[in-house]
């Protein structure tokens, strides 16, 4: 037993038990039900300061809000799965005129499997390689490919060495933004931006904004944009190990 | 992240873990607020918690930490007193040990809030690093440090020999 933990297990200043019976989820419901609904009066036309102040409203945080080191560290561990955790993800992309939506779960590294809102799925494990199905249902196996998950997987790599990251609060979210460095041969700009939830700091929508002059000389501006539909972290066990598999 | 969506399943996760949650707050904020804390952390867990979220308790004492967070911000930035740790906060108080409540005070938020989410909640090492929101590594870290801290604050000539976690 440690002397220590135990010490201040003595010390400990109130029990669950004394909160027994105090539980009243009519009151909480009461308190969760949607106001009724208002009457809206509409502007035919806003002045430019009224519009300038709602701009603003969007990129300025109040005194109480956290730092951006500490909002930052918070999205790192939200996607932090060094337990063994399997993350997953609901999401709706976009890049270009190109739309759709996908469900993958990832473990690590180790293993991952996204299923195509068009039907098409694929399933790899480190060692085994990529089986994929089309939409059709015709199952390939690819022992050499190796799936890399979105960015959302990969925010924490990306977070982690991003460097002058900014803050700002748009709704119920923190919007963090950063640029990811460059190269040969055209050097574009390369602009990340991470929309996460101010309460659980689970990411909500990712997008990489890049632009410039390509190596034909001619302008580009593209977005790849993720909006996340569902975000959990599923236990390491052998039943959410399934997911992992080919129609699992 | 989509809330759970069945009245019911929210309605046995609230029954089954409001008195924890109350119990956490009322180790860590005034009395009177601890019912509008709880309140507030099962209003976010309507609106967040996830549909298959296995083990829930964990997920809520994260969200009751964002809460609280929340909550200590805004008193001081109305310029409430910060808790003195030997004498006002109940979260400090330590039923009477002022020894333990000094050396409490020693200790970083972290490496405070490590200690009691394993003594005061007694959660394992995995549930309070998700309760943390850390990794289970990086808690074991986090609370093996704080408990050397502790026991080098309480008797400075202690040899701690146990590792537990």
């Amino acid at each position: 037993m440690d002397p220590v933990l135990e010490r201040v297990r003595a010390a400990n200043p109130a029990a669950a038990d004394d909160f027994v019976g105090a539980a009243d989820f009519a009151a909480l419901s009461r308190s969760l039900a949607p106001p009724p609904p208002r009457r809206i009066r509409r502007h035919r036309w806003f002045s430019v300061p009224v519009v300038a102040a709602a701009i603003a409203a969007l990129v300025v945080l109040p005194a109480s809000a956290p730092q951006a080191s500490e909002v930052l560290s918070r999205a790192v561990q939200a996607v932090a799965v060094d337990d063994g955790a399997i993350l997953h993800a609901h999401s709706e992309y976009s890049y270009g005129d190109v739309r759709g939506s996908r469900e993958v779960w990832v473990q690590g590294d180790v293993a991952m499997r996204s299923i195509d809102g068009d039907g098409g799925e694929e399933a790899f494990r480190r060692g085994a390689g990529t089986v994929r199905r089309s939409p059709g249902g015709a199952v390939t196996s690819h022992p050499e490919t190796v799936l890399v998950p979105t960015e959302i997987f990969r925010v924490r790599g990306l977070l982690e060495r991003a460097r002058d990251v900014g803050l700002s609060e748009q709704g119920d979210a923190y919007v963090l933004r950063w640029r990811e460095r460059s190269g040969p041969p055209h050097g574009p700009t390369i602009e990340m931006t991470l929309w996460v939830d101010k309460e659980t700091y689970a990411p909500l929508r990712f997008t990489d904004h890049s632009w410039g002059t390509a190596a034909d000389g001619k302008p580009f501006d593209q977005t790849y944009s993720e909006q996340i539909v569902e975000f959990e972290r599923l236990p390491d066990t052998a039943e959410n190990r399934k997911l992992l598999e080919l129609g699992g | 992240m989509r809330g759970v969506s069945d009245p019911q399943a929210f309605r046995e996760i609230y029954e089954t873990h409001h008195a924890a949650i109350c119990a956490y707050f009322a180790r860590r904020a005034a009395r009177d607020e601890v019912e509008d804390l709880a309140a507030e952390t099962f209003a976010v867990a309507w609106r967040k918690l996830p549909r298959r979220l296995e083990h829930p308790l964990p997920w809520l004492y994260a969200v009751a930490g964002n809460v609280l967070a929340n909550h200590r911000r805004k008193a001081a930035r109305r310029g409430a007193l910060a808790p003195d740790p030997a004498s006002g906060d109940p979260a400090e108080l330590f039923g009477g040990d002022r020894g333990l409540a000094v050396a409490f005070a020693a200790l970083s938020a972290r490496e405070r809030e490590a200690i009691c989410l394993v003594a005061w909640e007694g959660l394992s090492g995995a549930d309070a690093a998700r309760a943390a929101g850390c990794s289970a590594a990086t808690f074991a870290v986090r609370l093996s440090r704080a408990r050397k801290k502790l026991a080098r604050e309480l008797e400075p000539d202690l040899v701690v020999v146990s590792e537990p976690i």
